[in-house]
């Protein structure tokens, strides 16, 4: 289990970075882009709302690479 | 811990559950109304828009809900859990209340949607602070070997706050009739909630602290600052983390799919008419709601974390075909029309607002060869358009009772994410930070995740809309709750214990 949840730990990182990626890139492109409509008040409230916790996620995959939950 | 006597328990669960239960019902009306607020508080140029800054505004009371745990989860940590319970009913009850009386966009322009922005914020703050409160009472007054029956009383009272807000709407709809509530009696619901808050308040006053709370304050053992010891030790806050990713998460997305979304999804992608719905909705929660109490006594015997997974996966590998059957019920496409008995009825009468005037309601009606019918309403007035055009299918009774069946399934994932899930966060945490400890996890995984399925769950569909495919595919809002729910199954299945017990449970 120790081994799993050191690789699991990483997986929680990458994931946490990649959905960040995700999330900005798809905002910047869709404000820019004034389309749809909503996307200036949409993607400023799920950034302020979910890179938090992709931090926390992070943190998260950080303290099972640790071992603190073996 | 001190032991309760049995007819002591069930009064601390009736006057927990009743307060949590009002509270919900509060919130959930501004859900239930939210096709009719979109028309009422915010601009009509595009109605997709309106619709969505409905979601946004519903869904900005479930954001700020975290942020209410911390504000009243501190509170109740330091203070205690009765005071904390009185002041969130008394700002749940008032913010509902007033955004029964708010004038309408027409009449007051952007303040209208300024004031129930502003005053569903406050809704969202105190309902952040109601259930880690409800939860945490009646835990710290149940012996260990029962916590999970007793404090899955208080997990019935989302569903039936839910349940009680499409009754009033209901009642007050076939009472006042379908033009009146989507003028004014929209408001009713709203201002009902002042009679039914202050029958809480009277019950809570009534009520004693928690025992555990208050011999650990007469012990001068309380924390002095539950924030940090909460999130500024690690000790805690990698519970903290592991009760969000590993639980509070996948149960979040998964009790508002099978409630909220499939709701949404009948009314707005189905286009059933809204009494049936309600209908629908109503039937499947009463034939669920008890499963709660089973789930929470089950997991008593055998564990919590099993029960919990087991609702998780049932949601990430059946969602699909559960809403491909739903949309199948209603989809026109895969029915035969019975042209020759389309029919059209016209009724004249004078116009309320100016009797000289005649208003004219046409009801075409299309049938089906199962049964289904299409019925399109219409009012005209000098010959033009007055008002909304109301379409709706109806089912016909087979079709009913298997959309009742495909919710109710939806309700049993509900049942076993939710059932124990009180109980299990209760054990995760100690008693002097417990109430800030697992109300932050419960509100970000209910509140953000779950809360947001409605309007992400649109956002997929609208994105899901392209020259090729106008109509979009329907199931796509499906995407975040299946790959929601299927991290967090991953996660809890590895890293969470079937139990939890901290010395003071």
């Amino acid at each position: 289990m120790k081994a799993i949840h050191k690789i699991l730990g990483f997986v929680w990182i990458l994931l946490s970075i990649l959905i960040a990626y995700y999330i900005l890139s798809t905002s910047v492109t869709e404000i820019s882009a004034g389309v749809p409509e909503d996307a200036s008040i949409f993607w400023p409230i799920i950034i302020f709302i979910f890179l938090p916790i992709l931090v926390g996620l992070a943190l998260f995959g950080y303290y099972s690479i640790k071992g603190e939950y073996d | 811990m001190p032991k309760t006597k049995q007819t002591g328990i069930w009064t601390v669960i009736t006057s927990s559950s009743v307060g949590t239960l009002i509270e919900w019902y509060d919130f959930y009306i501004f859900g239930s109304l939210a096709t009719i607020l979109s028309v009422q508080f915010f601009p009509q140029d595009n109605p997709t828009i309106a619709f969505l800054n409905t979601l946004l505004t519903f869904a900005a009371g479930f954001i700020v809900r975290p942020f209410g745990a911390l504000v009243f989860g501190r509170l109740g940590d330091i203070v205690g859990r009765k005071y904390t319970f009185l002041v969130t009913l008394i700002l749940m009850g008032g913010s509902t209340f007033l955004i029964g009386l708010i004038p309408s966009y027409e009449r007051i322009g952007y303040l209208a949607p300024a004031l129930v922005l502003f005053l569903r914020l406050v809704q969202g703050l105190a309902l952040g602070g109601e259930y880690g409160g409800a939860a945490t009472y009646v835990a710290e007054h149940s012996p260990p070997g029962k916590r999970g029956f007793y404090t899955s009383w208080i997990q019935t009272t989302a569903t039936l706050g839910l349940f009680l807000s499409l009754i009033i709407i209901l009642m007050t709809r076939t009472g006042i009739g379908e033009e009146a509530f989507r003028e004014w009696g929209w408001r009713i619901p709203f201002l009902v909630s002042s009679v039914l808050v202050g029958v809480s308040i009277y019950i809570r006053v009534k009520m004693a602290e928690s025992p555990v709370f208050a011999k650990l304050k007469k012990e001068g053992k309380t924390s002095t600052n539950p924030l940090k010891e909460s999130f500024g030790k690690r000790e805690n806050l990698k519970m903290v983390l592991l009760a969000l990713f590993g639980a509070t998460m996948g149960q979040g997305v998964i009790w508002y799919t099978g409630q909220f979304y499939a709701m949404s999804f009948i009314q707005k992608t189905c286009n059933i008419d809204h009494v049936q719905v309600n209908y629908i909705i109503v039937a499947a929660l009463l034939l669920g709601t008890p499963f709660f109490i089973l789930f929470g006594w089950l997991s008593d015997k055998v564990g919590r974390k099993w029960i919990m997974m087991l609702g998780m996966l049932l949601g990430v590998l059946l969602y699909r075909p559960i809403y491909t059957a739903m949309y199948n019920l209603a989809d026109l496409d895969k029915k035969t029309e019975l042209v020759d008995q389309y029919k059209i009825e016209r009724h004249v009468e004078a116009w309320e607002e100016d009797p000289s005037k005649q208003i004219v309601t046409i009801t075409a009606t299309q049938y089906f060869s199962d049964g289904t019918q299409v019925k399109e309403i219409k009012h005209e007035l000098d010959g033009a358009l007055h008002g909304p055009v109301i379409k709706g299918t109806v089912l016909d009774d087979a079709g009913f009772w298997k959309m009742i069946l495909l919710i109710f399934v939806q309700v049993i994932f509900v049942t076993m994410v939710y059932g124990p899930i009180a109980a299990f966060l209760v054990e995760l945490f100690p008693t002097r930070i417990r109430y800030t400890s697992m109300s932050l996890p419960y509100h970000v995984g209910n509140g953000i995740f779950g809360g947001l399925t409605p309007a992400i769950a649109t956002r997929f569909f609208e994105d899901s809309k392209n020259a090729a495919n106008p109509g979009g595919d329907p199931l796509a809002g499906l995407t975040y709750v299946i790959l929601v729910a299927a991290v967090c199954f991953i996660i809890g299945v590895f890293y969470l214990k079937n139990s939890y017990n901290t010395e003071e449970s």
